[in-house]
């Protein structure tokens, strides 16, 4: 069976043959930064994932009070927090928290957010208004704050957490899947496939989402990191991942009281951060290119 | 007496990306005299538009690279000219006009600025504000846009007006030479009866001598004095506009240009003869006639490099099979 | 305008009223008993039913008062009069900053494209677009006011305490206007009217300056209204860790506090700054762009 191959107003190759799928990839590894922050991404995770075999959670957290506030040295490649503990095992294991939030975060975002636009664009008229209204409304509020308040109201934890953050994210979510999907909807193969009588269902799975996957997919990526980003902020403000768990955020927030002696502190998982958040921008930059390279001249 | 304006001797254009080369022109040679308008005809990919940027260089930067030949325009080489010397004829000696009016006039500025930007640039005489002004006005209406819209932007004209207008930015300065890439392709026909009527008025008021590549035979006919026709990058077929359209002896590809075309007066019902196959990759030609694969008369001596070959004293064509004595 | 302030203040008032616990307990914490707890709240209006507060609330900010404080007992209406400017002065120097370091970098790199003069802001680009802003600032206190000890890191006692909040939301949302106003030269320098304008014999400073960047320059400003919400909550953010003492601080002090007058009353007044903004964007945007002039003249003529 040959798997249609048709094209949606942007140019934006669809349902991909397993060719397809090696051609893209073929265009993504040319891209060397992106293939940067796909392996320093990598990296990341298969820390996150073994941190209890680089450090236990236990010494991530056991305070350890006469050997506070040390140097980066060999034993301590971050040194050591305010409270004797070693800041690399901090900044693993915060890594876990903060990747974990990012990927479910961004992933839960783009499900709800991403029905509600599609649904949104593919029905249109009063209910597509209404939904766009409503949106507006909570893009006037900034994402932050949003957030602060949900996690004000639900507590503080993971799970509320990313509550917060799914719930602050959908109107972009939503707004970039059905802007996607009205340029999809007009299309004449849709207009056939209504005339023939296929289901809406039926249609959305598979016409549309097809269509719309590849920047789908780039804007999830994305998500990432502005979730780690805002999970950061949270954390630093105070409403975020509770002690005594690490969190980047935080543990520059702890930084910030040493900061005329010991400023490396900050140094450390601000750079953590940056790393998270940067790999998987350029790895965005580079599905996005490579899953459309006419948008690259 | 006629007097050669432009020289075009054995030129080879290629553009080289990280991906694959492209043998966009491969070793073509024409000329030009003044007042005289050469058609360049062939197909999307050919080359015309390539070999068009070159006299221009207006090729882009890194990607188009010339690999060998001349461009003799009054006698000078315009492929060794410093930037600065180039910069000076583009728009004054030597103007071109684009495919797409659409896209070719900045949105954001004015018809009358575009136009009087082009005078501005090229300002020898030392024109005043007014006098610049004026000519403007006095272009205008050389195409046939009242001057009371110079002060309009390009979205609010229709497609023909807008390549009006990019007529008259190209003819603003008076040049020897205009390149015209598909003026009327993008435009509907009876807007480009219009647009070409027009082309042919300036163009034998000014004396201005014209380059004209275009898809359309239809188009050749009734514009130009001299052909030459264009396939993978190289001219298999030159000749006056009688040799070409009325000669016996054609190049293949030729033959199967003009069988293409439906005929008004043919009352039998005859199906065209789109000629098979496509265009050769022209990241990957073959030494000898890159027609080969679609030519009907094929033969061994045609995987030989190709010569052009006399049919007369005008009129020359590159398929040793015309070879023979008549 | 209006129906979206009207909005914001239902959503924030929602996700408040979810908030377990009341104003009474809080203030009076473990000191009080429960008889005095239901007292405070029926003093401060807590005991009606949310929805009740809700329009009462609306009433009063109609009326433009918007409610005492739970904590300090002030106006929360004379309060954000007060924080105000010092949210609206911030945001709006780091609009500016970001737009004098990212414009100007962001086309240099795109006319240089593939030399090294692209591949430095380029880098920083990413580098900085990836950091938190709260770090920005942090690093850019340390090295002003720990090592150089030139700037106070906290408060704005003088000018001087403007400039490190600037600078750090500058550089960040500088880093992305970079990146945009590079990508969107880059697109700009290929399109066809670019090709025409050298055609006509214009040189390459004239291309760029006169015809490439006026239009490339048309969606930085739609993007940079679009980014407006992501750069005030930089602000906040911002204003939190330098102490400044604007509505940003407020609200997030409120929002910990649990002290509802001051989260709606603030939240409130930063919809209503920022849909002012976003109208203004928009006028800017119709200025400069004459398809856009000529529609709305269109209209009216």
């Amino acid at each position: 069976m040959e798997a249609m191959k048709s094209y949606a107003s942007d140019g934006a190759i669809t349902m991909k043959k397993p060719s397809q799928i090696k051609e893209i990839w073929r265009r993504f590894r040319k891209n060397k930064l992106a293939m940067a922050g796909l392996i320093v991404l990598s990296v990341m995770i298969l820390a996150a994932v073994f941190a209890e075999q680089i450090g236990t959670y236990q010494s991530a957290i056991a305070m350890d009070v006469k050997n506070k506030l040390q140097n980066p040295s060999w034993q301590h490649i971050f040194g050591t927090d305010g409270y004797g503990r070693d800041l690399f095992i901090r900044c693993v294991h915060g890594g876990r928290v903060s990747l974990f939030i990012g990927f479910a975060a961004s992933i839960a975002g783009m499900l709800c957010g991403g029905i509600l636009g599609m649904i949104s664009a593919y029905y249109g008229n009063k209910f597509d208004n209404a939904v766009m209204r409503t949106l507006d409304v909570f893009s006037a509020i900034p994402t932050i704050l949003l957030a602060l308040t949900l996690v004000a109201a639900l507590g503080q934890g993971i799970v509320n957490i990313i509550v917060a953050l799914v719930i602050s994210r959908i109107p972009a979510f939503a707004r970039i899947v059905r802007a996607s999907t009205l340029g999809v909807v007009d299309q004449d193969y849709i207009e056939a496939a209504r005339a023939g009588g296929t289901s809406d269902y039926h249609i959305m799975l598979k016409h549309i989402i097809p269509n719309i996957v590849g920047p789908l997919i780039v804007q999830t990526t994305m998500n990432v990191s502005s979730m780690i980003l805002q999970t950061a902020s949270l954390s630093f403000l105070g409403l975020g991942i509770s002690a005594p768990r690490p969190e980047w955020g935080a543990l520059i927030s702890e930084a910030k009281e040493y900061i005329r002696i010991k400023p490396f502190m900050i140094l450390f998982p601000g750079l953590c951060i940056i790393l998270a958040s940067a790999s998987i921008n350029l790895l965005g930059d580079g599905l996005r290119d490579a899953l459309d390279p006419r948008l690259k001249s | 007496m006629a007097e050669t304006l432009l020289e075009v001797k054995d030129l080879a254009v290629k553009y080289k990306t990280d991906l694959e080369t492209v043998f966009a022109v491969n070793g073509i040679s024409f000329s030009l005299n003044k007042g005289e308008t050469l058609g360049i005809v062939g197909e999307t990919g050919a080359g015309k538009t390539t070999t068009a940027l070159t006299i221009l260089r207006l090729l882009p930067e890194r990607v188009g690279v010339v690999g060998k030949g001349q461009v003799l325009f009054e006698g000078e080489d315009l492929l060794a000219l410093p930037e600065h010397d180039m910069m000076k004829k583009r728009g004054d000696k030597i103007s071109m006009i684009f495919q797409d009016p659409m896209t070719s006039l900045n949105p954001v500025h004015t018809i009358g600025g575009q136009i009087a930007e082009a005078l501005r640039l090229h300002n020898e005489k030392n024109r005043t504000r007014e006098q610049l002004e004026a000519r403007v006005d006095e272009v205008l209406e050389m195409v046939g846009i009242p001057p009371s819209r110079k002060g309009d932007y390009p979205h609010q004209f229709s497609g023909g007006m807008k390549q009006r207008v990019v007529i008259a930015m190209a003819l603003a300065c008076e040049p020897d030479l205009l390149i015209a890439d598909e003026p009327t392709t993008a435009l509907d026909v009876t807007i480009q009866a219009q647009v070409l009527l027009l082309m042919r008025e300036l163009r034998d008021r000014l004396q201005t001598a014209m380059i004209l590549i275009t898809h359309d035979l239809g188009v050749v006919a009734q514009m130009c004095d001299r052909v030459a026709v264009m396939y993978a990058g190289e001219l298999v077929e030159k000749g006056t506009l009688a040799d070409i359209f009325t000669g016996a002896r054609h190049h293949p590809y030729t033959q199967g240009l003009f069988g293409s075309i439906p005929k008004l007066e043919d009352e039998s019902k005859t199906l065209l003869h789109p000629i098979d196959g496509l265009m050769p990759d022209p990241t990957d030609l073959p030494e000898g006639c890159r027609f080969l694969p679609r030519c009907p008369h094929a033969c061994e001596k045609c995987k030989e490099k190709q010569e052009d070959i006399a049919l007369s004293p005008t009129h020359t064509a590159r398929c040793h099979m015309l070879e023979r004595k008549v | 305008m209006i129906p979206i302030i009207l909005g914001v203040s239902v959503i924030i008032f929602c996700i408040l009223s979810v908030t377990p616990g009341d104003p009474g307990t809080f203030i009076l914490g473990a000191g009080g008993t429960q008889a005095d707890v239901d007292e405070l709240n029926r003093k401060l209006g807590y005991d009606l039913p949310a929805w009740q507060r809700y329009f009462k609330y609306m009433f009063g900010a109609l009326r433009l008062d918007l409610g005492t404080s739970y904590m300090t007992k002030l106006s929360v209406l004379d309060e954000v009069l007060a924080k105000a400017p010092v949210s609206v002065s911030v945001a709006f120097l780091g609009i500016l900053t970001s737009l004098v370091i990212g414009i100007p970098l962001g086309v240099l790199s795109a006319v240089k494209q593939y030399s090294l003069l692209d591949a430095i802001p380029t880098f920083l680009a990413i580098f900085l677009a990836a950091a938190p802003s709260f770090w920005v600032g942090l690093m850019l206190m340390v090295f002003f006011s720990v090592k150089l000890g030139w700037l106070p890191s906290q408060g704005i006692t003088s000018i001087k305490g403007y400039f490190m909040p600037m600078l750090s939301l500058g550089l960040i949302y500088g880093a992305q206007t970079l990146r945009f106003t590079r990508s969107s030269m880059l697109e700009t320098i290929r399109q066809d009217y670019v090709r025409t304008a050298k055609a006509k014999g214009a040189s390459e400073r004239a291309v760029i300056w006169k015809h490439a960047m006026q239009n490339a320059l048309l969606p930085v400003i739609t993007v940079t209204g679009n980014n407006f919400g992501a750069l005030l909550g930089g602000a906040i953010v911002t204003e939190t860790l330098f102490g400044l003492p604007g509505l940003g601080t407020y609200i997030v002090a409120g929002i910990k506090a649990k002290d509802i007058p001051v989260v709606m009353g603030g939240t409130i007044s930063l919809a209503i700054l920022f849909s002012i903004v976003m109208l203004l964007m928009d006028l800017l945007y119709a200025y400069v762009d004459p398809r856009i002039k000529a529609k709305y003249a269109g209209n009216r003529g």
